[in-house]
């Protein structure tokens, strides 16, 4: 049992366990270049479900995937060996010497603690989250999760300055959403500026333009008949005029409120830790 | 006349860092030093020149990537040459100028930025991720060098990488962020979300080398050499993706 737990909790352990992950995420984004739409499903389903769909109908593009979790269990296991070890160490030196640990010493152990949760926030992340995403339009009804209708009352899109170089490009949407059932209840929702409804939070999202084509709202060619043509480029960039396809993206993000204290817990505590060595960036 | 005028900075920086660089082979090295200086301080007025190539001030032209990185870059050689007053810092400026070239080669104008990337928080991305990645850079390049060249004192890498990793950290904290306002979630599996897990992985695995027994100077810097080209093939890849997007004011 000793010889397991001396195995887990071996940092050599952990340099090769990092290592692997890097290499296999490495290898994953290729495969997530090529095979972008496939991955881009990955963003709004569940993992699990769409580990069972898409992804054993994709082995191919999706075999790094499993070896990924595996080796991030593996992490996982090995940061609380090692953690638990240093925690003990520490201890065992201001018991032994009667010396005093400073604070500090305890960084790194509350930085790999948080790294582990950052992993399970991830998880809950991909795993438990609703994600719905519907196109609107003025006039036209949202139903939350929870049965509330939104109405959409307005979208009004704002453009740069006519004066400047981005005149004509869309600088900002603003939607006014209100309680079907209780008119009084109103929410705006903008890019950026995300609101939040029974618990759902509500994004903006805007159809993407296709590169090399201007959205210039003064300079748009006659619209050809759709099916007149072939290629949907020049259609899509004759239906953006002044109404590019708007849409709501609701989502409850399961792991949200364990990752971003998280991270910025993280971020302060390497912060103190390294400043307080007087490791000095360039000395 | 406006953009003559703005990439006209740009130019000069570049032919300042280029005789600067040859100064330095030249055993010049405190002229070398002032033309890096000079060279900073022209790319510098460039760069926040850069916030009104729209016509209107907005900071996404500053913290365009291809750009910036030379300017961080800069900044590292200024600071170790400061700092640790060393004239072989300035070999140095050899990557300087290679990404200063390639920036002269990259279209001149900004990508029109989208609703999504007018905020602060991407700006905050993009200033923690360069400062990252001139930092691997330099590390990745003084270890090429110490690997080539014995007989000199080492270039303390490790604390270049150290604090590279920290600045990549908070990209990935900021980035998060952003992400999760722009496009309603902190992680995507996009190709970009990937590699910067990827470089955020090696780099966190380096500054474990220090706890293994074994890891010599000369081992860490070949971790740091091969790290660097993971970095430059990831981040050259987007680059040169982006270069077929259309801009303004180039």
């Amino acid at each position: 049992m000793k010889k397991i737990w001396n195995f887990i909790a071996d940092i050599r352990l952990t340099f090769w366990l990092l290592l692997s992950m890097a290499v296999t995420m490495g290898i994953g984004s290729y495969h997530a270049l090529y095979n972008f739409s496939l991955f881009m499903t990955l963003d709004t389903a569940q993992i699990h479900k769409w580990l069972l769909t898409d992804g054993i109908a994709n082995p191919g593009a999706t075999w790094w995937m499993p070896v990924l979790f595996l080796i991030i269990g593996l992490l996982v296991l090995n940061t609380i060996a090692c953690t638990v070890e240093r925690l003990k160490l520490l201890i065992n030196r201001a018991r032994e010497n009667g010396k005093k640990v400073r604070p500090v010493h305890f960084a790194p152990s509350v930085v790999h603690l948080f790294f582990i949760l950052i992993l399970f926030g991830h998880l809950l992340s991909s795993a438990f989250s609703y994600h719905q995403r519907q196109e609107i339009h003025p006039g036209s009804t949202i139903t939350l999760p929870g049965g509330t209708v939104l109405a959409v009352k307005d979208v009004k899109i704002h453009y740069f300055p006519d004066n400047s170089r981005l005149a004509n490009r869309i600088s900002q949407c603003r939607v006014q959403l209100a309680d079907a059932s209780d008119p009084g209840r109103q929410w705006a929702v903008q890019f950026l500026k995300p609101t939040v409804i029974d618990g759902i939070e509500l994004h903006l999202d805007m159809e993407k333009k296709r590169h090399g084509i201007m959205a210039d709202k003064k300079q748009i060619p006659e619209a050809p008949k759709e099916d007149e043509v072939c290629d949907q480029s020049p259609v899509y960039h004759v239906k953006k005029l002044n109404t590019r396809n708007v849409y709501m993206v609701m989502r409850k993000d399961a792991g949200f409120h364990l990752l971003v204290p998280s991270f910025f817990v993280v971020i302060i505590m390497m912060g103190w830790y390294y400043t307080s060595r007087r490791s000095s960036l360039f000395t | 006349m406006q953009n003559f005028t703005i990439h006209w900075l740009f130019y000069g920086a570049v032919t300042l860092y280029l005789l600067a660089t040859a100064l330095v082979f030249l055993q010049k090295p405190r002229p070398s030093f002032a033309g890096l200086l000079a060279g900073f301080i022209l790319h510098t007025a460039y760069m926040i020149s850069r916030g009104w190539i729209g016509g209107i001030f907005i900071p996404n032209g500053i913290t365009d990537s291809v750009y910036l990185l030379p300017w961080g870059i800069a900044a590292v050689l200024i600071t170790l040459y400061l700092v640790q007053k060393r004239d072989d810092i300035l070999y140095g400026l050899l990557l300087l100028a290679v990404f200063a070239l390639f920036a002269l080669y990259y279209p001149d104008g900004m990508i029109p930025p989208t609703p999504r990337k007018l905020t602060l928080w991407a700006q905050a991305f993009f200033f923690s991720e360069i400062f990252a990645h001139a930092l691997f850079y330099c590390a990745g390049f003084f270890g090429l060098l110490s690997i080539i060249k014995k007989e000199r004192r080492e270039f303390n890498i490790t604390t270049m990488l150290v604090w590279g990793f920290v600045f990549y950290s908070i990209a990935q904290v900021t980035g998060a962020v952003w992400c999760y306002k722009g496009w309603s979630a902190l992680f995507k599996w996009s190709p970009r979300h990937m590699q910067s897990a990827t470089i955020w992985l090696l780099y966190a695995n380096f500054v474990h080398l220090k706890y293994i027994p074994g890891w010599t100077p000369r081992k860490k810097a070949i971790y740091a050499v091969a790290a660097a080209l993971v970095v430059l093939v990831f981040t050259m890849g987007s680059y040169l993706h982006e270069m077929s997007f259309p801009r303004i004011g180039g």
